[in-house]
């Protein structure tokens, strides 16, 4: 993930999967699709959640709210990923200037996906437990594009859970 | 500072940016850790302690007073007073300190409710929690977000509450406010609120006023001896 690359306009993520091409607008993503012409059902949630990461990164810096410029660009890059996958809108929290979090919630486990400056952590919970947790960038080896596949696939089979981040970094 | 025991419980005041309240925010928003003065690597979070808040007319009148506070500290820097006091969810301490028992979670070295009186709130108490990521600051970022998850999932409620300054908004987001995964707050019974409302005020308040006086008095004592000795 390389927020310097967050600013270009249009800006194509992975212009080989899907063929989207994301246009970032005033931060805002949008998606515009160059294989159909049917409206993208995700967009406007997607919207809604760039809108959010705005109001976070545009408050001012000693606001307890404000999350720093690099982490709001990362976290841009990384809806932008997401919503190229198709995979349904998260819903955001911080906790501080230096990360966001992406939360999804099936009605019995959350999905977390921690995004920092440059380093990304997934973790998966239930009410009882943490059951898994793995960061996404180590040094040794960087598994994002992989947990964006599995998380896709997740979606389609199974929401959340049949995404295993241990199978997946082995 | 004084000391918490496991069987008692706390809330949670939930204090948002108005703008905040339709968009997508996680309701896990509101449990915000902050990096203490001392170290990033300690993790407080201010809580109301029950025991000095019994009621919940006490708990809410708490979370006006700080979302009042929160928008004069706005307008002192010239901005919009963009915060709203929506209620509270309640934890018990137990919870709390169990979470360095977390085995997804090594990094906990110490978990604790401590009571600190800050800004003359007497209920207010602070959730401290140490963490070491072998000196990295950017690990404990995913560390915090599994602390939040666990306390949300402990939480109960919410006690939902519109502040009468509030109460003209046609949508106060209170309404939004997300059921946590506890169920619903534990509400002390009548008689267990009169008698700490009189214990409250009868006995605990007078020590803790005589406390905070003490100490005063004794830093004001420090101070004074440093001038003196210097001035020798």
């Amino acid at each position: 993930v390389d927020p310097a690359h967050v600013n270009s306009t249009p800006y194509s993520l992975y212009p080989a999967v899907g063929g989207s091409t994301f246009v970032l607008s005033g931060g805002v993503v949008t998606s515009v699709s160059a294989t159909t012409n049917e409206p993208n059902i995700q967009t406007e949630s997607y919207r809604a959640l760039s809108e959010t990461l705005n109001e976070l990164s545009n408050s001012s810096e000693d606001d307890e709210w404000h999350i720093d410029d690099d982490v709001h660009k990362t976290s841009i890059q990384v809806a932008a990923a997401l919503l190229d996958k198709n995979i349904p809108a998260p819903h955001v929290f911080s906790h501080g200037p230096k990360s966001v979090v992406f939360d999804w919630h099936d009605g019995e486990h959350n999905l977390y996906l921690t995004v920092g400056k440059c380093r990304l952590w997934v973790a998966i919970s239930s009410a009882s437990e943490v059951r898994a947790r793995l960061e996404l960038t180590a040094p040794t080896k960087n598994v994002a594009a992989a947990f964006l596949e599995g998380l896709q696939q997740s979606f389609i089979n199974r929401p959340v859970l049949s995404y295993d981040p241990h199978r997946t970094a082995a | 500072m004084w000391g918490v025991v496991n069987s008692e419980r706390v809330w949670r005041s939930a204090v948002f940016p108005i703008a905040f309240t339709k968009k997508r925010l996680s309701p896990k928003a509101l449990f915000r850790l902050y990096g203490a003065e001392e170290s990033p690597f300690v993790l407080e979070m201010s809580l109301v302690r029950e025991k000095y808040a019994p009621s919940l007319a006490m708990v809410h009148a708490f979370g006006c007073r700080l979302a009042t506070s929160q928008k004069q500290n706005l307008i002192a820097q010239g901005k919009g007073a963009d915060r709203i006091y929506c209620g509270a969810y309640q934890l018990r301490v137990e919870d709390i300190r169990c979470l360095s028992e977390e085995p997804q979670l090594p990094e906990i070295r110490k978990a604790e409710v401590l009571h600190v009186v800050e800004k003359g709130e007497l209920a207010h108490a602070h959730m401290q929690i140490e963490v070491d990521t072998g000196g990295d600051k950017e690990a404990i970022e995913p560390v915090k977000t599994l602390i939040v998850d666990r306390i949300w999932n402990k939480s109960a409620g919410p006690a939902r509450h519109i502040c009468p300054p509030d109460s003209h908004l046609k949508d106060h987001p209170s309404g939004a406010l997300d059921c946590a995964p506890n169920g619903p707050c534990v509400r002390p019974s009548k008689t267990s609120v009169l008698v700490g409302v009189i214990l409250c005020f009868l006995l605990r308040y007078p020590v803790l006023w005589a406390k905070l006086k003490a100490e005063s008095a004794v830093a004001w004592a420090k101070t004074t001896l440093r001038r003196y000795r210097k001035a020798e």
